[in-house]
């Protein structure tokens, strides 16, 4: 993910089309928008119209110079967002997240969950997983995020505190920035771009 | 929020594990969507959790079902229709959730590709042990006594709790069905429960066991 500071300059930019703007823009927020949605979606479709939606109202709003803190166009972005999600509730007449009690209907979050998923990254996850990791971290992820069991009853099992899991996925996700940064090092040098 | 308060207090990874509350959750994506560097500790905490979960899934070898329970169901069926005042039959499954036709199909077109576990009124104190094999658990089919007629309401409780778990209504199955309950998996964590049938003001209460292979 490439990042840029957000400035009067970034929406100016955006404002007037520029192309590598519009790129940061839409990659930036797309998967941020995909990650906040999950929690409210099941569907991915659902996630889509949204984070369309969302990308639309935004420009239709730079175009009309209505951004007032340029400098805080993320959480501008993330408010849209929010409005978005009530608008798409009110069109589809779902007004309501689906209660956590409720059984539920055929399983369309596999869809969601792949979004992020490529061949690329699992190669270096895996490496994390099976090369960096103790084998009590690597049951420990597989009963949280594969197995989906209860947390605590998780934690109990392995006597560690709820603390741990949090500097466990920490420590995972540090493992395979740093793999993926010796890769995108090596891309570069390869491809002689000046781009991180 | 400002940065060094969510760094302090894990809340990338906290978001990533799904604890913090709804306030919490919207106060922190406010602050993360103008913050680079939250933005991209969330974006690589989801990157590894979806990328090591299907990598796990693939890693790992599919389960065996654990043995005879087939046989178990069996089993569990013959003791079953021996009582003829429990009507039972294995004709159709009529599932009691919402969104169930679909599964309903499935499990006609297919009935060996879900573990069904039977339950019948069990007495105070006995669970039906159940070990979920795949992503949905299908309780039952429910061994119904006749005076507790559809259209039937239902709730499930863990045992000593008070609260429902979740609830529901079934019409009528379709003659010559019977009723189960699918339930994803991730929704029953390891301990004992009650199910509770209602028809016709009267109650059944099943009793059921989850216990997680290891
Ligand atoms: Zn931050």
């Amino acid at each position: 993910m490439e990042f840029y500071s957000f400035t009067a300059e970034y929406v100016r930019k955006l404002k007037e089309g520029d192309a590598e703007a519009s790129r940061h823009f839409t990659t930036y927020f797309s998967d941020l928008m995909l990650i906040k949605l999950r929690s409210q979606f099941r569907a991915l479709d659902d996630i889509n119209e949204v984070r369309q939606a969302t990308f639309a109202k935004v420009i239709e709003i730079v175009q009309a110079d209505g951004v007032c803190q340029p400098e805080r166009f993320g959480a501008f972005v993330c408010g849209v967002c929010d409005n978005m999600v009530k608008e798409h509730r009110r069109r589809t007449g779902r007004t309501e997240q689906m209660p956590e009690n409720c059984p539920e209907p055929p399983d369309r979050r596999v869809d969601i969950e792949r979004e992020l998923v490529s061949d690329a990254t699992k190669k270096w996850v895996r490496k994390v997983l099976m090369e960096l990791l103790s084998r009590r971290d690597r049951e420990l992820i597989t009963a949280i995020f594969l197995e989906e069991k209860d947390k605590d009853e998780v934690c109990r099992q392995y006597g560690v505190p709820r603390e741990y899991l949090r500097v466990l996925l920490h420590r995972a996700v540090r493992r395979l920035q740093k793999q993926l940064a010796g890769e995108r090092g090596e891309t570069k040098w390869i491809a002689g771009s000046q781009r991180v | 929020m400002n940065h060094e308060e969510a760094l302090k207090s894990r809340w990338p990874e906290r978001y990533a594990l799904e604890e913090l509350s709804a306030d919490e959750r919207e106060e922190f994506e406010a602050h993360f969507f103008d913050c680079r560097r939250c933005a991209e500790d969330v974006r690589a905490a989801f990157v590894f959790r979806d990328n090591a979960k299907a990598v796990l899934r693939e890693d790992s070898p599919p389960k065996p079902d654990p043995p005879g329970w087939l046989d178990r169901l069996i089993e569990a069926l013959r003791q079953a229709l021996r009582r003829p005042a429990y009507a039972l039959s294995f004709a159709a499954m009529f599932l009691l959730c919402g969104g169930s036709l679909l599964q309903y199909q499935a499990l006609k077109t297919a009935p060996m590709m879900v573990a069904t576990h039977v339950l019948a009124p069990q007495a105070r104190g006995e669970y039906r042990i159940i070990e979920p094999t795949g992503d949905r658990v299908a309780l039952g089919p429910l061994d119904i006594p006749e005076e507790v007629t559809p259209p039937f309401s239902w709730e499930m409780r863990p045992a000593g709790g008070t609260g429902a778990l979740m609830a529901g209504t079934a019409a009528a199955p379709p003659k010559g069905s019977s009723l189960a309950l699918s339930v994803a998996r991730s929704k029953l964590a390891q301990g004992r429960y009650h199910l509770i049938l209602r028809g016709g003001s009267q109650e059944v209460t099943y009793r059921f066991e989850i216990k997680l292979i290891p």
